[in-house]
């Protein structure tokens, strides 16, 4: 009768242990499923602070900017260095506010590259060249060409 | 009786569900927190990384004399106070119509605060004869311009 008395509480304890134990292992399946799963999403709100710290370590300058060629052939060279920690794919070109034919062209870290633009620009003015990356980062720089 | 007996099983199942919800909520909203806390700290992190980066960046400084023509010679001081490291040359050589990316191969290079690299040579570059533009370029983005035209060599120090 004593013995079943002395024993009384355990119950309760192993219960508590079992219910921590099953929390912590459902918070640690939950936490790694949610990050497998939203990895490449934005819209979330640890998703908007993903794409914020990747947009701060993609890092890209416009170097060097000249026209070469004549007639059709003319276009518009870009020196660009990705002086950042990651790769930088430039998605978009736009020169003086207008969109220019590109197709995406990838910088990797630590290299020099050179854009060709197929665009004539005058040689009097002063343009704005804007790049715009698969990040959502904007490069724009004044050129004279 | 057997109706109480019933009832009397049935007296704990509340507190079981209690508990099952009790988890959920706990689990639900301490994983949320943990995964924005974990988003946040990154994102704080690469904030710090772009500030030092930018800081720099804008505390590089080169200064350049000129050394010999034939090819361009020029030597090289480093006169802030970080290590500067050259890791591309562009030259842009109007003369000849080209653009060439890395025309030596002894990059890259470290220059520790005041140090001199003597006689850095540019492939391809007569100061009499050659109209360019040379761009030395920095591991931290940074485009150090030099000209070349009608015989003379201008860099800004």
């Amino acid at each position: 009768m004593g013995m079943t008395r002395g024993r009384r509480g355990v119950s309760e304890v192993v219960a508590t242990l079992a219910l921590l134990t099953i929390t912590l292992v459902a918070m640690a399946i939950y936490i790694q499923g949610f990050n497998l799963y939203y990895s490449g999403q934005t819209g979330l709100l640890s998703g908007i602070f993903r794409a914020g710290s990747e947009q701060n370590y993609e890092r890209l300058s416009i170097v060097y900017a000249f026209q070469n060629g004549s007639g059709a052939n003319t276009a518009l060279y870009l020196v660009v260095s990705n002086y950042g920690a990651r790769n930088a794919t430039i998605d978009r070109v736009v020169i003086d506010t207008n969109i220019t034919s590109f197709s995406p062209q990838t910088i990797p870290v630590g290299q020099v590259s050179v854009i060709r633009v197929n665009v004539s620009l005058s040689t009097e003015s002063v343009h704005v060249i804007s790049l715009i990356t698969e990040r959502n980062n904007v490069i724009s720089a004044e050129f004279r060409v | 009786m057997a109706r109480r007996s019933l009832h009397k099983d049935r007296k704990g199942i509340t507190n079981v569900i209690g508990a099952i919800l009790f988890v959920l909520a706990i689990v639900a909203l301490t994983s949320i927190i943990a995964i924005v806390a974990a988003e946040y700290s990154s994102y704080v992190r690469s904030a710090d990384y772009l500030s030092n980066l930018e800081r720099e960046r804008s505390s590089e400084s080169l200064y350049f004399t000129y050394a010999a023509g034939n090819p361009l010679r020029l030597n090289i001081t480093n006169t802030c106070s970080s290590s500067i490291k050259i890791t591309q040359i562009v030259v842009h050589n109007k003369t000849s119509n080209s653009l060439v990316i890395n025309p030596i191969a002894s990059i890259p290079i470290v220059l520790n605060p005041g140090m001199t690299e003597y006689n850095y040579g540019i492939t391809g570059i007569d100061t009499a004869r050659s109209n360019a533009t040379i761009m030395i370029i920095t591991s931290r983005g940074n485009a150090f311009v030099i000209v070349v035209e009608g015989g003379n060599v201008i860099f800004r120090n």
